[in-house]
């Protein structure tokens, strides 16, 4: 940034400090993800020299979990045009959706390692092969507890938007709340993208 | 410094002279001086107290370290075999042998340490001195009695000037010990040629800088009046000495990707050389030669046992494996089941021990009982259950599959041989093919610049030829010399107490050693023939054996 | 900047005046506080500690090392069971190697030195009022906090730390029975990580954060200092590099308390039989860790070059030379550094292709090192230097960074990697480039800013004594140890005198150990400097060190937002010492120099929120608001 622009005071607000923090928050947990299915690249290639590497299918309810996460990132969405449109009354609902349907995916992915267990996968290995169920547990474990983080971003969400403090000048916390969202659940489809075809 | 002191002793000087003439100017006011003489007394009086506290603190430090060092109870052979952890098998060959200038040692650690301790004192007490005279005088005179800038300038000449004759006196007289130009391999010479060009390199990069630093220090150090040069950058010059190190260290690069290479493409395909396996673990190493049939036979960690230290893949070994751990399976789930009654005697134990006033007695069954009580001895018990059973099902999934078994039990590990000590042909490629049991381990052969880790569950290798005979290094370095295997990758407490000995020697002298080496398992009298197919490969697990392929796939590309 | 910024700053300012008489309490003021100033003291008095205990550590091995087959009393009264007989056990022999590694390479090179400086000095030379979130600043002292509280209550279990090296290679530290350390000990370890790992990112996002956004007028990249680049590209690298690391633990601790083969397989642990764990691979670990282990050494070496940089510059009365290449080559060495990983794993087994690949980027970072090391002689080059302790810290930085650096051109030579791996060469090696050079830096920075961090000047008598008492010891200390490796001697052994071809080496082990105490003995006089010039040192003038950077005009005395007015704006790059056109041999950036652009501050903007105009009560908005949302009611 030049000295020419230091007066320049319609910067967007995306920019904010927060807003960036965020960003920065994403990238860390990104590269814990990037760690743990480069971590499954590899053991995948020992594996599968050696005849030890388990291909089984995932759980039904981990896709459902995905069209959980899909419809959840649209009503966030909805609330964050609500608070770009000033629409103030209706942001508390909207979220109040989306955190019923991350609180819906939690219990979708609790499910899914049940379908695991039932199926004699567990998170620890009884044969060289089933490491690969060992990282379904970890990786989805992790994202579990990234969400749990994002369901107490939401309902200090809510309890803010109930106040009236999200409108369309303190767009802020909303936005954090939405980027942190959203990136969730593109994380959440990548990871079972990586999951399947991987 | 000389000058520096000058300066403190003129400075002194001038203090008293201004001294006496203040007072002489306020003579008349007895008061007001007779106030000062004691303000300033006591400061003096105050750093005659501090250097009295830090005095008497050394002394009580001296006295107490003096008692501490228990000089009349040296003990340099007092490693007896019970200090050192014994393991289950394996080092009882190592035997400590005092060095023979024990006596001379001693005195100079003792010597060492007395002067160390008196050397601290002095130093200390210097430095308050020197801290509380500048302090006094500054305070006194309204001015630094030392300019510290040229003090300091003249040390960095005199740091840089010691510090380069230390670096020459250590490359003459450490680097003598090096291991330098005497490589007993043949990539080896190759190594230190590259580490002779690195090293020439370095140092006069080394000195250079060194000197440019130091001097630059001095030579520019603050002068009244000075003004420093506004001088910002010089991108030509930056360019410069960017392009330089770039190309030097391109060259570098290269020529160490050549050596690189030499070293670990010794034998690619794995035909040149003689295979000899090297097992690790905590704390020792085997040697395993693959005997007369010249192939080494599988091994697994599966079938370790006591008498099957390897994990050689031993028909008659292996089942008297799966009896002695269907045995230990049975005496745990007794023990399991036996629990509450344990407990109740541990009690009857202790309350007897209590009458008996046996305190040591008391607290070990009282520990036990803690034990049971908290559920540890109960999830050991059924994690060892667990253990030895999957151990069971996996050597029962071997048994099982004709073809998996046969590529198992190949009967060529009945002749392989083990040994406690490394013999190896002088001028012939060897192929260490690395084991270890339980811990990552790294076998180091530093006069053979050779080293490779030894991973448990992941087969490693390392390619080299030995190229001078233990007598040969031993008329060059002296008759107490030996080659030597060490451990050089943290493994537990006695990983400093974990190496093997190498002996290069000729192939006569190898084989006729051989001879009296005990095979592993006397061969069978009557040889069941195994498919041809089993045998081509001679690596030491068949499940390793694929990944090999791939890895000389891999190479061969 | 934004105007977001411009009116946080400006309703904190007016905050400030409104609560000026207030004194917050005591501990709001010194415990939990969210001013960065104080926080940075907590980092830095923290770290001081850490180091202390770190350094004691290390004089404890050395004198197993030096006298491996006296007893010494004072050491069975000092340390219990662990020196039964005067001398130190071989299981805490290692677990003292493997803390004092720790200690110093997280707690005191990497939150001691970065976190109190990034702290002190990123808000104070961009000129903003504080961190972006002060209150995860303060979160991020006490994550640190009780990871080291954490860390040294394992000294307290019965089995003892972790003792599995700094490192914590699985399959060793993975087994609980593998060695005494590796029990609860190691569990501790990972914990006290994790919480470090958490205190790392919440603190390096901030610092992120502040250096991008808060900015003062007229501080553009260009103009910042370099200290503030050093500290953004290694908060940059922590962000990127401790993530890893996290995965890494995590991995392990599933490993160690839940059965998994991550990094486990094929084991017959002896006294234990053979374990069931199978498929992982040991190996796996070591990518992961030093994926994180490379970036670290260059998160606690490049605030060390920021500082130097910046103290040079200043006492040297020139600008630093070609402050754009320091900044490329700062920054082409924190992207180098992720992908060279692999030369710390040359002999296990990698793929020799592999091997190539990670030699020729490892060599490429001497470049930009190189660049560093000569622009920083240019800056020397007639200068008009003041040999304040700082000053002197920073030369000596230099030279270590040379010597140790050098050596790097052996060890990252994947062909004299397989002599030199795990050698004393190494540890020679990383304690003067990473160990001896970072420390450097941070007592350069403590000397330098220790006027702004307490409104004190320290002793520079004892700073100087200090100086070359801890320059050289730190070479007697670690020059011969180069020798001790190339003559194949192994790191991390216990008793040298039960190998009797080391024997030649007993009495440089002596050496290296009076040498060791003598520097330890040196830094009793740092402390003593210290702790006695926060009370009682000589107070402060307003730039002690005529300076040019922003933090100088703050005033001495602290205050909550920096800045009792406006925050100052800045008009040039933070080296103009000694230019041609002015008498005086500097020129602080944010002084007004003839025919600069004159600026002016925008309006300030008063936000208007709805909550004031709201009458409702949370609850009934919040229930309405389904109304609002189905019935499409009108509000």
């Amino acid at each position: 940034m030049s000295s020419s622009t230091i007066q320049n005071n319609t910067t967007p607000k995306e920019f904010s400090p927060k807003t960036v923090i965020i960003w920065l928050l994403i990238v860390a947990s990104t590269m814990l993800f990037l760690a743990f299915c480069s971590a499954y690249f590899v053991h995948q290639g020992d594996g599968l020299r050696n005849n030890a590497w388990l291909k089984f299918d995932l759980p039904f309810e981990f896709w459902l979990s995905a069209g959980i996460v899909l419809i959840s990132s649209f009503f966030m969405q909805m609330a964050y045009r609500a608070a770009q449109k000033d629409d103030i009354y209706k942001i508390p609902s909207l979220l109040t959706i989306t955190l019923i349907c991350g609180i819906a995916f939690c219990i979708s992915q609790f499910y899914g390692w049940l379908n695991l267990m039932d199926r004699g996968l567990f998170l620890s290995n009884k044969e060289p092969a089933e490491i690969s169920a060992s990282f379904v547990y970890v990786i989805s474990a992790a994202h579990f507890a990234h969400i749990i983080g994002g369901l107490i971003l939401l309902t200090v969400g809510i309890a803010r938007a109930s106040k009236l403090q999200i409108h369309k000048k303190n767009l802020v916390f909303i936005n954090i709340c939405k980027t942190y969202w959203h990136f969730l659940g593109i994380l959440w489809i990548l990871l079972l993208l990586f999951l399947y075809f991987a | 410094m000389n000058c520096s002191k000058l300066q403190q002793c003129r400075k002194i000087v001038i203090f008293f002279l201004q001294f006496i003439k203040n007072n002489n100017k306020f003579a008349h006011d007895l008061k007001k001086t007779i106030s000062s003489f004691y303000s300033r007394m006591n400061t003096i009086t105050k750093n005659i107290f501090k250097l009295a506290l830090v005095a008497g603190i050394i002394f009580f430090a001296a006295s107490l370290i003096s008692k501490s060092v228990d000089i009349h109870q040296l003990k340099v052979d007092g490693y007896s075999a019970e200090t050192i952890e014994k393991p289950l098998f394996g080092t009882d060959e190592i035997v400590y042998e005092a060095p023979k200038e024990v006596a001379a040692n001693d005195a100079v650690a003792t010597r060492v340490k007395w002067s160390l301790l008196l050397f601290v004192i002095i130093l200390i007490m210097v430095i308050a001195n020197a801290f509380d005279i500048s302090a006094l005088t500054a305070k006194l005179t309204g001015k630094q009695a030392i300019n510290s800038n040229n003090v300091n300038k003249w040390i960095m000449l005199i740091f840089l000037v010691v510090g380069l004759s230390a670096t020459a006196w250590e490359y003459a007289v450490h680097g003598k010990h090096a291991l330098l130009g005497n490589a007993s391999s043949e990539h080896g010479a190759i190594y230190d040629s590259m580490f002779n060009i690195t090293l020439i390199l370095t140092t006069i990069v080394f000195v250079i800088t060194q000197i440019l630093l130091f001097y630059f220090s001095f030579r520019y150090a603050k002068k009244d009046g000075q003004k420093a040069l506004y001088y910002a950058h010089n991108n030509r010059l930056e360019v410069f000495w960017t392009i330089i190190p770039a190309i030097v260290l391109t060259l570098l690069v290269l020529r160490g990707h050549q050596t690189w290479r030499s070293i670990v493409y010794a034998d690619v395909d794995g035909t040149k050389s003689t295979n000899i396996e090297i097992f690790a673990f905590q704390f020792g190493w085997n040697a395993r030669y693959a005997g007369d049939d010249g192939i080494l036979g599988v091994a697994d960690y599966k079938f370790i046992s006591g008498k099957n230290k390897l994990g050689l893949a031993y028909e008659p070994e292996v089942d008297s494996l799966v009896v002695e751990l269907k045995a230990a399976i049975l005496s745990d789930q007794q023990a399991l089941d036996n629990l509450p009654k344990t407990l109740e005697s541990l009690k009857a134990d202790w309350q007897a021990a209590k009458d008996m006033q046996d305190q040591e007695a008391m607290s070990s069954i009282k520990k036990e009982i803690e034990e049971i009580n908290c559920g540890d001895r109960k999830d050991d018990l059924n994690a060892s259950i667990k253990r030895k059973t999957k151990q069971l099902e996996r050597i029962a999934s071997i048994k099982k599959d004709p073809a998996v078994y046969a590529t198992y039990f190949t009967k060529a590990e009945e002749d392989d041989i083990v040994t406690q000590e490394l013999h190896l042909v002088k001028n012939k490629l060897v192929t260490f093919k690395f084991r270890s049991r339980d811990i990552i381990h790294s076998a180091w052969l530093p006069h053979f610049r050779a080293q490779m880790n030894v991973v448990p569950g992941m087969p490693t290798r390392f390619t080299f030829m030995p190229t001078k005979t233990t007598k040969e290094a031993k008329a060059e370095n002296g008759p107490d010399f030996e080659y030597y295997l060490y451990c050089n990758k943290i493994c537990g407490t006695s990983h400093y107490n974990m190496k093997m000995k190498v002996v290069i020697e000729s192939q006569e002298e190898v084989d006729a050693w051989l001879k009296t080496q005990q095979p592993a398992f006397k061969p069978m009298p009557a040889v069941i023939a195994v498919p041809a197919v089993y045998l081509k490969d001679s690596a030491t697990m068949t499940k390793d054996s694929s990944k090999n392929i791939t890895k000389k796939k891999l190479a061969l590309r | 900047m934004s105007t977001e910024t411009l009116t946080a700053t400006h309703t904190h300012q007016d905050e400030h005046a409104h609560h000026e008489h207030h004194e917050p309490s005591f501990i709001r003021k010194y415990v939990f506080s969210t001013d960065h100033k104080m926080i940075s003291k907590q980092f830095l008095i923290t770290g001081i500690i850490m180091g202390c205990l770190g350094m004691l550590m290390s004089l404890l091995f050395r004198i197993q090392l030096a006298w491996p087959d006296e007893s010494f009393g004072f050491l069975e009264s000092l340390l219990g069971k662990w020196a039964k007989g005067g001398k130190i056990d071989p299981n805490y022999y290692m677990a003292l190697v493997t803390i004092h590694g720790t200690i110093m390479v997280f707690y005191v090179l990497t939150a001691g030195l970065s976190g109190t400086f990034s702290n002190l000095l990123i808000p104070l030379q961009v000129g903003a009022r504080d961190m972006a979130s002060p209150f995860m600043n303060m979160l991020s002292y006490w994550f640190f906090f009780a990871s080291s509280v954490v860390l040294l209550s394992s000294f307290a279990v019965e089995t003892g730390p972790a003792s599995s090296g700094w490192t914590v290679y699985p399959p060793l530290s993975a087994l609980q029975k593998a060695m005494p350390g590796s029990g609860l000990g190691t569990t501790l370890w990972l914990v006290a990580i994790i919480l470090f790992i958490v205190s790392a990112l919440l603190g390096g996002i901030n610092y992120i954060v502040t250096v991008l956004n808060m900015r003062t007028k007229g501080m553009s990249m260009n103009r910042l200092p370099l200290t503030i680049w050093a500290f953004l590209l290694t908060a940059c690298l922590g962000l990127l590099s401790f993530p890893v690391l996290l995965g890494a633990g995590l991995f392990l601790i599933f490993d160690r308390s839940f059965g998994t083969s991550f990094y486990l397989s094929d084991i017959y642990l002896n006294g234990i039989g053979a374990m069931t764990n199978s498929g992982g691979s040991p190996i796996m670990y070591q990518h992961l860790f030093w994926f994180l282990g490379h970036p670290e050494v260059y998160i606690i070496l490049l605030p060390a070059l920021g500082i130097t940089s910046e103290v040079i510059a200043t006492n040297a009365r020139k600008p630093i030379f070609g402050y754009s290449a320091m900044v490329i080559s700062l920054l082409s060495i924190a992207v180098l550094s992720f992908i060279v990983w692999g030369h710390h794993m040359f002999i296990t087994g990698m793929n020799p292709f592999l091997g190539t690949v990670f030699m020729y980027v490892t060599l490429i970072i001497a470049v930009p090192s190189a660049v560093k090391t000569f622009n920083y002689l240019a800056t020397l080059w007639k200068g008009n230097i003041r040999f304040t302790p700082a000053m002197m810290f920073a030369i000596g930085l230099v030279s270590f960074f040379i010597s140790g650096g050098l050596t790097g051109i052996y060890l990252g030579n994947a062909a004299l990697d397989v002599q030199l791996h795990d050698s004393y060469f190494v540890v020679a090696h990383f304690h003067l480039v990473m160990g001896s050079a970072a420390i450097f830096g941070m007592f350069s920075g403590i000397y330098h800013w220790f006027p702004k961090m307490f409104g004190r000047m320290m002793n520079n008598t004892l700073g100087s004594i200090h100086f070359w008492l801890t320059f050289a010891s730190a070479y007697m200390v670690f020059f011969p140890m180069h020798f001790m490796g190339l003559a194949g001697v192994p790191r991390r052994y216990y008793q040298f005198s039960l190998i009797p071809e080391f024997g030649i080496w007993m009495n440089v082990n002596i050496f290296i150990t009076v040498s060791a105490f003598l520097g330890g003995a040196a830094q009793l006089l740092f402390l003593y400097n210290f702790f006695r010039s926060i009370f009682k040192g000589k107070p402060a003038t307003q730039n002690p060190w005529e300076s040019n950077t922003l933090e100088w005009s703050a005033p001495i005395k602290h205050l909550h937002g920096n800045w009792p007015g406006d925050i100052p704006a800045v008009y040039r790059g933070p080296h103009e010492y000694s230019r041609p056109d002015r008498d005086l041999d500097y020129f602080p950036q944010h002084e007004v120099g003839n025919g600069e652009p004159v600026h002016y501050e925008a309006p300030a903007e008063t936000q208007k929120t709805y909550a004031s105009d709201n009458k409702d009560s949370a609850t009934k908005v919040f229930f309405s608001s389904f109304a609002h949302l189905f019935l499409l009611k009108k509000a």
